[in-house]
């Protein structure tokens, strides 16, 4: 019995788009699965600097509390996500090696393109921005409701 | 047929004295080593990051603030910023050493020998504490060509760089013991370490804080330990030095009895 058919080697298109899904699909699980390590960490950390700066400035200077919050979230924002995207794909990758895992995307029929995009293209830094965002504007509408 | 065999003295149960020397060293040595291996992550970011502190909060803040308590704001920060790294390295090295050891399995070897749950806890604390005043040490050296610090009363300062290091060594071996998962681990530094850290006058004034925001500062031990440390470096305190001396000694001595208690009954430790 012919197995050739069998045996020819697997033809992709100018994309691997289900190893490309399989690996930003296992990123995406990496990355949530220690939410509090991963999302709410850089989330809670920001909250703190930027309850810090108030606190701070409102009882050593004269500046407005809420001018302060306005200037300072969107730069908070911006550190926590480049942050976060640095550390999601280099601990990925440093953790993988370590374990002696980084065969399984060594191995996968991907080419360098395919891989690169994969460990670039981050979902969380999204969703740490919206909540980082979120927090920043509940925090700022206390202020205004309240002199400090 | 051989003759029958004696037991060889050296199969003896061995005796210690009331303590076991060599052992304590031995885990003692374990511990400063295990941080001292890696330098880079666990000295030099320390002092990076706490020098970043530094210029970010002077540079935002330095122009518009006069003086704090008596002096420029930048001396005023900096016993802060070298107390909050004393204080997360020595939680960082007790805590991250039992957690690793339990994720690997290689907690036998610190349960195992013949070391009594005291040894312990002075073993680990003791290497919790080096790396706290190392760090400690690091970053005054760093600090010292930018900011104009001084020694007013050196025994506050080694008094409470001590008191903080140990406090937070033993915090972090109840961490450790504690936690099951890094999941853990940094839902303690993330919700307890780092906001009682930050929250507890290291960059500002707790006097010039609404009354309500006082008496949450007064409540926090890392209060005492940044006003007393402070208060060796520029001679002024927010809060009094006396109670803050009670309070450290007297939470250093609770949890000693509660760390020693968990190596005595191997809570998450011992099946």
């Amino acid at each position: 019995m012919s197995r050739a058919f069998a045996l020819q080697a697997r033809r992709f298109g100018p994309v691997n788009w289900i190893g490309c899904w399989s690996l930003l699909r296992r990123q995406f699980k990496n990355g949530f699965s220690d939410l509090h390590y991963t999302i709410l960490g850089p989330v809670i950390s920001n909250a703190l600097y930027l309850l810090l700066f108030v606190i701070a400035s409102s009882s050593l200077t004269t500046l407005d509390p809420k001018a302060i919050v306005t200037f300072i979230a969107p730069g908070l924002i911006s550190f926590a996500i480049a942050e976060r995207a640095f550390e999601v794909s280099g601990a990925n990758l440093i953790f993988d090696k370590h374990e002696r895992i980084h065969f399984d995307w060594l191995m996968a029929p991907l080419t360098p393109t395919e891989k690169a995009a994969c460990f670039a293209l981050s979902p969380q830094n999204a969703l740490i921005s919206v909540l980082s965002g979120r927090s920043a504007m509940t925090f700022r509408s206390v202020l205004s409701r309240r002199r400090m | 047929m051989s003759s029958p065999r004696t037991l060889p003295q050296a199969l003896a149960p061995r005796h210690y004295s009331t303590v076991n020397w060599v052992g304590l060293q031995t885990l003692y040595m374990k511990e400063v080593r295990r941080f001292m291996s890696v330098a880079t992550q666990t000295i030099l970011a320390p002092m990076v990051t706490t020098l970043l502190f530094l210029a970010v909060f002077v540079l935002a803040l330095g122009h518009a603030v006069d003086k704090v308590a008596g002096e420029p704001y930048m001396a005023f920060l900096a016993p802060g910023l070298i107390m909050m790294a004393i204080t997360q390295n020595a939680f960082a090295n007790t805590s991250s050493s039992i957690l690793i050891s339990k994720i690997q399995g290689n907690i036998v070897d610190l349960l195992m020998p013949p070391l009594t749950p005291l040894e312990r806890t002075v073993g680990l604390a003791g290497g919790g504490l080096t790396r706290g005043l190392v760090v400690g040490v690091a970053t005054w050296v760093a600090m010292v060509p930018f900011v104009p610090v001084g020694l007013a009363h050196p025994g506050f300062i080694l008094f409470h760089a001590v008191m903080a290091s140990l406090l937070m060594s033993l915090v972090g071996v109840l961490a450790g013991v504690w936690a099951e998962k890094f999941d853990h681990m940094a839902a303690i530094t993330n919700f307890i370490v780092t906001p009682a850290a930050f929250l507890s006058g290291t960059f500002y004034s707790a006097e010039r804080l609404p009354p309500l925001w006082q008496g949450v500062a007064h409540a926090n031990p890392l209060f005492y330990m940044i006003d007393g440390f402070r208060y060796g470096f520029i001679g002024h305190a927010d809060g009094s030095l006396t109670a803050g001396i009670l309070v450290l000694l007297g939470a250093n001595a609770v949890l000693l009895w509660l760390t020693h208690r968990l190596f005595a009954t191997g809570y998450h430790l011992k099946a």
